[in-house]
């Protein structure tokens, strides 16, 4: 591990970063460039001056939107040295759902792309919002450009803080929570420096017996857990590589392009690789590991990559709630030439961090090895609380202690089996997507009389968010009106992935409880009869 | 189904699906970037289209597709190849 758990903030570890690296070291990969870590430090140095002109400093909150690119990270970095807060926004936020986050975090700066500053100003403007927004390229209204030179005789040291205090605000982000109903979190200098040495873990030992310029390709998005996790994987002394769109077909050409030799990928991610068609005609063989996150990596998984990518070696998977700032346990061992790994499930807590885990029964009591309860976790990578939720706080953080709501079996020394989700929540591509939030979002369009939302299980990516609607009449609305209603106000990965109308919402006998079960074979019936047929 | 389909219906049936307006549905779109879609929301497009055309669309295909104008020259690949 390149990075020793004794620096407590993430200016800390920037700097340190920085004095062991030689600046010729290429650090990133995008689009077939290679940026070197002389190339990033002046990034980094320009958005800090240039953002230090526009008032960040301690205490201010900071929002941007944007799609893959360097400057997501150089924007991290540059708002951490002047003691800023940053709130990532994903791209794929519609406009008005933007707004109204910027406005709960009171942003005072927003930072976007001259293709998104049209909208995103327009939405803004009609919501009385009042923070400026600048861009990161040409300004289509000759605006501020974070791109502009700053001026050649000013000092970044004069700006950045000379003291970072550990529990100094750092990320603004919204987390599903145990219920699905998103709540706001605010992780610390200190949360984010401890998740630098968790999610190095993923890297080790890979590194240890790789050559120097070790690459990984990404195809996780740099928005909140991409780019904590991307600041443990670079800290870590591994050469990134991403690129703004992630196709399947892309990510392969990117593989190929820098022959890399790693993939960091999402599982569901690894399924649509597999499925291309072409990819035999990808040169595959420089891949030795693989890294994942954001959800369960199956045994059976790893030894269908071992049959394309036949120098896989090692395997990685992270596990981690937004509570736990990320990554705290992982998952890892390597390939052997068949394929077949013992385990997947099994997570071990990440040493010299100094987070613990406690599995409890539902009363709180602590069990022993061998049997199942829910995770707890507490340690310098968990959070305060959630803001402005005393309530939810109180119900989910007691005396330091997360629970995750998620299902274990203690396997002592400090790992568990992960054996299920909250049964509440539809895990939707790696994203944790509440059904209650979608089904009160459809149940407010006019025409719409009641609904309900399930996950159904996939045969290769997870769960699909299934929405049942029932119509006020037949004419009163369409899939088009539904759909239109959805992504005004949704996150992409929230918007059903199908609607049924039907004439009534199934419920049990009894006290009518809405039957869950009776939707999902519903819908699992209509995806055997199309998705039985497409698979060749 | 029988019958090459043209892009006019094809674009009248994305609009539904994305419940983006018609007129702004253009064929070089990509799924990904302009849709704002992911593997399993390009997969849950097929599964409509597939019903709405009553035309099987193989898996394997459909991680390769990058753009709309993919999307209406597999389906009609299929539909030319069961004629």
């Amino acid at each position: 591990m390149m990075v020793t758990p004794n620096l407590k903030t993430i200016n800390e570890l920037y700097d340190d970063f920085v004095q062991r690296t030689p600046p010729e070291k290429p650090v990133l990969g995008f689009q077939g460039h290679t940026i070197t870590l002389g190339d990033l430090c002046a990034r980094v140095d320009a958005f800090t001056i240039q953002m230090s002109q526009l008032d960040v400093r301690p205490g201010v909150a900071v929002g941007y939107t944007l799609p893959n690119c360097p400057e997501v990270i150089y924007l991290y970095f540059a708002i951490s040295r002047l003691g800023g807060c940053a709130l990532p926004l994903y791209p794929m936020i519609p406009d008005r759902g933007k707004v109204g986050l910027l406005q709960r975090a009171d942003a005072q700066l927003v930072i976007t792309t001259g293709r998104q500053y049209p909208t995103l100003k327009e939405a803004s403007a009609q919501a009385g919002a009042e923070y400026q927004i600048v861009t990161v390229g040409a300004h289509p209204e000759g605006g501020t450009s974070l791109m502009a030179p700053p001026p050649a005789d000013f000092d970044p040291g004069s700006v950045i803080l000379k003291q970072t205090p550990p529990h100094l605000p750092l990320l603004l982000a919204a987390s599903s929570g145990t219920t699905g109903i998103p709540k706001s979190v605010l992780m610390t200098q200190a949360n984010l420096a401890a998740e630098v040495y968790a999610a190095s873990e993923l890297v080790t030992p890979f590194t240890d017996d790789c050559p120097p310029g070790y690459s990984t390709a990404m195809a996780f998005p740099l928005s909140t857990a991409g780019m904590i996790v991307v600041s443990g994987v670079m800290f870590s002394g591994l050469f990134m590589i991403f690129t703004a769109d992630v196709s399947p077909v892309k990510f392969m050409e990117l593989v190929t392009q820098w022959e890399a030799d790693s993939i960091s990928v999402p599982p569901a991610f690894c399924e649509a690789i597999l499925s291309l068609p072409m990819l035999d005609s990808f040169d595959r063989s420089s891949i030795k590991r693989v890294m994942t996150g954001m959800d369960f990596l199956s045994p059976a998984l790893v030894q269908r990559l071992k049959e394309k990518f036949p120098n896989l070696n090692r395997f990685a998977n992270g596990y981690g709630l937004i509570e736990t700032s990320d990554v705290i346990m992982v998952a890892k061992g390597t390939v052997p030439d068949d394929g077949i790994v013992p385990s997947t499930y099994k997570v071990t807590l990440v040493e010299g961090v100094g987070n613990q885990i406690e599995v409890r029964d539902e009363a709180g009591n602590s069990i022993p090895a061998g049997e199942e309860g829910i995770l707890h976790v507490k340690g310098p990578n968990v959070l305060q609380g959630y803001l402005g939720n005393p309530e939810e706080t109180q119900r989910s953080f007691v005396d330091g202690w997360f629970c995750t709501g998620d299902v274990v079996r203690n396997e002592d020394n400090g790992s568990v089996t992960l054996l299920g989700r909250q049964k509440y929540l539809i895990k939707r591509g790696g994203k944790s997507v509440s059904p209650v939030v979608v089904q009160n979002h459809l149940n407010k369009l006019a025409g719409v009389k009641d609904s309900a939302v399930v996950g159904v299980p996939h045969p290769l990516y997870g769960e699909m968010a299934w929405a049942f609607v029932v119509r006020q009449s037949e004419d009163a609305v369409q899939l088009k009106d539904v759909m239109k209603h959805c992504r005004a106000e949704l996150a992409n990965y929230m918007v059903p992935d199908q609607i049924t109308f039907i004439p009534q919402i199934p419920k049990k006998p009894g006290v009518g409880k809405v039957d869950m079960d009776a939707m999902k074979a519903m819908a699992l019936k209509e995806l055997d009869s199309i998705a039985g047929a497409k698979n060749d | 189904m029988t019958e090459k389909i043209e892009w006019p219906d094809f674009a009248e049936k994305i609009a539904d699906y994305t419940g983006l307006e018609k007129g702004d549905i253009r064929p070089e779109m990509n799924v990904y970037y302009d849709l704002g879609m992911d593997s399993l929301g390009l997969f849950s497009l097929g599964m409509y289209l597939t019903k709405t055309y009553q035309v099987q669309l193989p898996l394997s295909a459909v991680a390769t597709i990058e753009t709309l104008e993919n999307i209406i020259v597999l389906i009609n690949q299929q539909i030319e190849a069961t004629v």
